[in-house]
């Protein structure tokens, strides 16, 4: 063989070993990262997205929602059964209805709790690592694009890692956050000074209730085809949040009609939490407050007399 | 394109498996390849600075062979400055246009007149900078008689747009590398694959350093009046590795490319904070530009074979054309005037060491932090997007507010980020272990090498498709 070919045939096997050599590592690590950290940490969005598309625990009680579904729902407080926390930071009604999808594929009778936020019925995905795990069961239900190695093991996380990491400590050492059952509860507090400028924020931010055609329909046609009690709860909001709502007639009538379904239960307690120090911000709670609205809501189940 | 792109990823093996198929063919098939794949390359940015790149290759192709041919010395010289002058309109207009125009108005303004404010919307063709002083190097080297001039025009056209160094150098100079395109390149296994090792480290520096340590300094410079000093210490410190980080993590990219093809591109930078002086700095720091202002500047000026004044003259004005070379703002001038003072400093205070005293270990550590700390204080005035943001950040940092708040201290982004960044910092300082321009004596070493280098940009590098910084320049 020429001088010039033989170098040439080297380099190709050189480069055909790093990748074969990157790729056994890559994968293998990636597969353990999967297992032991990724959905090892319920309160990860990847974690809870996996468990609703893999797992079926009968009498287990699924919370759905946004982040005010995450950092507001304590399931140990409110469910004296099985329940879980399925919130997602930044994901709105695409989400939360992708996650009742799957559940009602589920052979299941427990009822099912969602957070109605009084924004309505939105696209966002929130952190798009969240679907990493279950790209071709989740890719969709995105607003968002995927990139194209998103189906490649080790490389697929590139960049996520750390995120993924960070939430896995979290939950094991609680250092700023108190988990529970997929829950994520701050535990840090604002200072007064701090909150009454989100405070001056949001009183001239307009806020309003909007209905997304699809997704309406979507929700629609879920609650139309089972028999499943559905719990719309409105968790609390910062008076704040209200002065400047433009539309707010809109959703207390929807809900309203909403509560007239047999299998729908609509339990308001917008403005059940006054005392600022509860709130993390406007329409966020921190924990104390988490702790009390969650008890309060355990009361207003039992009341309503739903079988749980 | 930018190397850390998917394009990039999908251009560079084609370009390498057509070069090397024409390795049989006459050399000119090779050097348009190159010179093709340069243009696409550069055009990937905006296809109309390729007007620009051209104008430039051929204005200094054709005085190049005129100033080989003129018959005296006048006419040489005529022709140098027709080059110099078209190419520093060029570089003036597109870089400086609109900072001499803001600061005329600024100047008048104190004086308590008023204009209307105007100015064109200028966009700065990327590396003009570079690729300006490498052409300039080639017609100032044939004028001096150092080299000579080409009639191989598509060689000359690749030697300017040479694609790994053509928008952030090294700056090479027409007597090392123009020779490279007129003869006929040689696939060497051993050379490719510490190319291939040169371009996994840059990687690394850029992805796993670079920008990780920039998520710090972002936060830190976009919000000056929530950080202490602790918080603004560790920025700029942050900064002056990042910055070392991606610009030689360009360098070796760029040396990385160019070995897979072949080529040879000067080392640009060596370990520069481990420098004991300044002079030391800027001999270990963007070699290319340092070597050409040396070359170019500072030596036809009069160098150090003048007078004690006029010699510090010379430095003044070198470091100030280096300030002002790396952006058209103030802050670049202060920075290099700072550098200027620093020379002048150094050269004073040196008069005052006895020969005799050797130096020892902790001698010259001491110099290396003094060394690093001035170096490390002048990025401020580099790294600020105006000067009152950089007298800003000096003032608040002089407010000694050591106070320990763990949300300011991370600079809100999280303990994790802030050990992470420590880590890559100390991570750097090991790299320095690795064999001199990674020649690691087995070729196993190397596949270890890159392998872990590959899996460390997986995990902990940053997917933020970045550009480099020494881009804007």
């Amino acid at each position: 063989m020429e001088k010039q070919n033989l170098y040439i045939f080297n380099f190709s096997v050189f480069l055909l070993k790093t990748v074969i050599i990157v790729a056994v590592a890559g994968f293998s690590f990636s597969f353990a990262f999967e297992k032991s950290i990724i959905f090892n940490s319920q309160i990860s969005g990847a974690s809870k997205v996996n468990r609703i598309l893999t797992k079926t625990i009968v009498d287990e009680v699924p919370i759905f929602g946004s982040s005010r579904a995450d950092g507001s729902y304590v399931p140990s407080i409110i469910f004296e059964k099985k329940s879980h926390n399925y919130g997602i930071s930044g994901g709105q009604a695409n989400i939360w209805l992708f996650f009742l999808e799957q559940e009602l594929k589920k052979e299941k009778n427990t009822p099912i709790l969602i957070n109605f936020d009084l924004g309505g019925f939105n696209y966002s995905d929130g952190d798009i690592g969240n679907y990493i795990p279950n790209w071709n069961d989740t890719k969709d239900i995105l607003v968002e694009d995927g990139e194209f190695y998103f189906n490649v093991p080790f490389i697929k996380y590139f960049g996520k890692y750390e995120s993924y990491f960070k939430l896995f400590i979290n939950e094991k050492f609680n250092l700023t956050k108190i988990t529970d059952n997929g829950g994520s509860f701050e535990k840090n507090k604002l200072t007064k000074y701090n909150f009454d400028k989100l405070v001056e924020k949001r009183k001239n931010t307009v806020s309003s209730f909007t209905k997304n055609n699809r997704l309406l329909s979507k929700f629609n046609q879920l609650i139309n085809t089972t028999n499943r009690t559905i719990i719309l709860v409105v968790s609390p909001y910062h008076s704040s949040y209200f002065n400047k709502f433009k539309n707010i007639n809109e959703v207390d009538n929807y809900l309203s009609n909403l509560s007239k379904k047999n299998n729908i239960k609509v339990i308001d307690l917008r403005n059940f939490i006054k005392n600022d120090s509860l709130f993390l911000n406007t329409s966020h709670l921190n924990y104390d407050g988490a702790v009390k609205f969650s008890q309060k809501l355990k009361e207003e189940l039992k009341a309503s007399k739903i079988e749980l | 394109m930018i190397f850390n792109s998917i394009a990039f990823l999908i251009f560079l093996p084609i370009v390498f498996i057509v070069y090397w198929s024409l390795r049989k063919k006459p050399l000119l098939y090779q050097n348009i390849v190159l010179l093709t794949a340069s243009y696409i390359f550069y055009g990937w940015w905006d296809w109309r600075f390729l007007s620009l790149i051209a104008f430039s290759t051929i204005v200094d192709f054709i005085i190049g062979v005129r100033i080989s041919q003129a018959s005296t010395n006048r006419l040489k010289k005529i022709f140098l400055i027709v080059s110099l002058l078209v190419n520093l309109c060029l570089l003036g207009f597109f870089k400086y246009f609109n900072f001499f125009i803001d600061s005329l108005i600024e100047s008048i303004g104190f004086l308590g007149l008023t204009f209307d404010t105007w100015s064109l919307n200028i966009i700065l063709p990327v590396g003009i900078s570079f690729y300006t002083f490498q052409t300039l190097s080639y017609s100032i080297d044939i004028y001096k008689g150092k080299i000579k001039h080409t009639n191989d025009f598509i060689s000359f056209a690749v030697f300017v747009s040479f694609f790994p160094q053509l928008v952030a150098g090294p700056i090479e100079r027409a007597s090392h590398l123009l020779p490279q395109f007129l003869k006929k390149r040689e696939f060497n296994y051993n050379v490719a694959i510490t190319g291939i090792s040169l371009i996994t480290y840059g990687f690394f520096k850029k992805l796993v350093i670079a920008d990780r340590l920039a998520i710090y300094v972002n936060s830190i410079f976009k919000d000056i009046d929530n950080a202490n000093t602790i918080s603004l210490i560790l920025g700029i410190v942050f900064f002056s590795f990042q910055i070392y980080a991606d610009f030689s993590g360009y360098s070796l990219i760029a040396r990385g490319i160019s070995k897979l093809l072949g080529f040879d591109l000067m080392v640009n930078f060596k370990k520069p904070y481990l420098a004991s002086s300044i002079p030391d700095f800027w001999r270990r720091w963007h070699i290319s530009l340092s070597t050409w202002f040396r070359d170019y500047l500072y030596i036809p000026l009069g160098g150090n074979r003048v007078s004690k004044i006029r010699n510090y003259y010379n430095l003044i004005v070198v470091f100030l054309i280096s300030g002002l070379w790396h952006g058209a703002n103030w802050t670049f001038v202060i920075w290099g005037a700072l550098h200027g003072v620093y020379q002048i400093l150094y050269l004073e205070y040196s008069k005052f060491i006895k020969p005799s005293i050797k130096e020892n270990k902790i001698r010259r550590l001491l110099n290396i932090l003094m060394v690093y700390i001035a170096v490390t204080f002048a990025w401020i005035f580099f790294r600020a997007n105006s000067l009152n943001q950089a007298i800003a950040y000096i003032t608040k940092i002089l407010e000694f507010d050591f106070s320990f708040n763990l949300v300011q201290v991370s600079a809100q982004k999280g303990p994790l980020n802030l050990v992470i960044s420590l880590a890559v910092i100390i991570l750097l300082y090991f790299s320095y272990l690795l064999p001199k321009n990674l020649g690691f004596k087995k070729n196993s070493s190397h596949l270890a090498f890159n392998v872990i280098m590959i899996l460390l940009i997986f995990l902990i590098g940053i997917n933020g498709k970045a550009e480099f910084i020494y881009f804007q320049f």
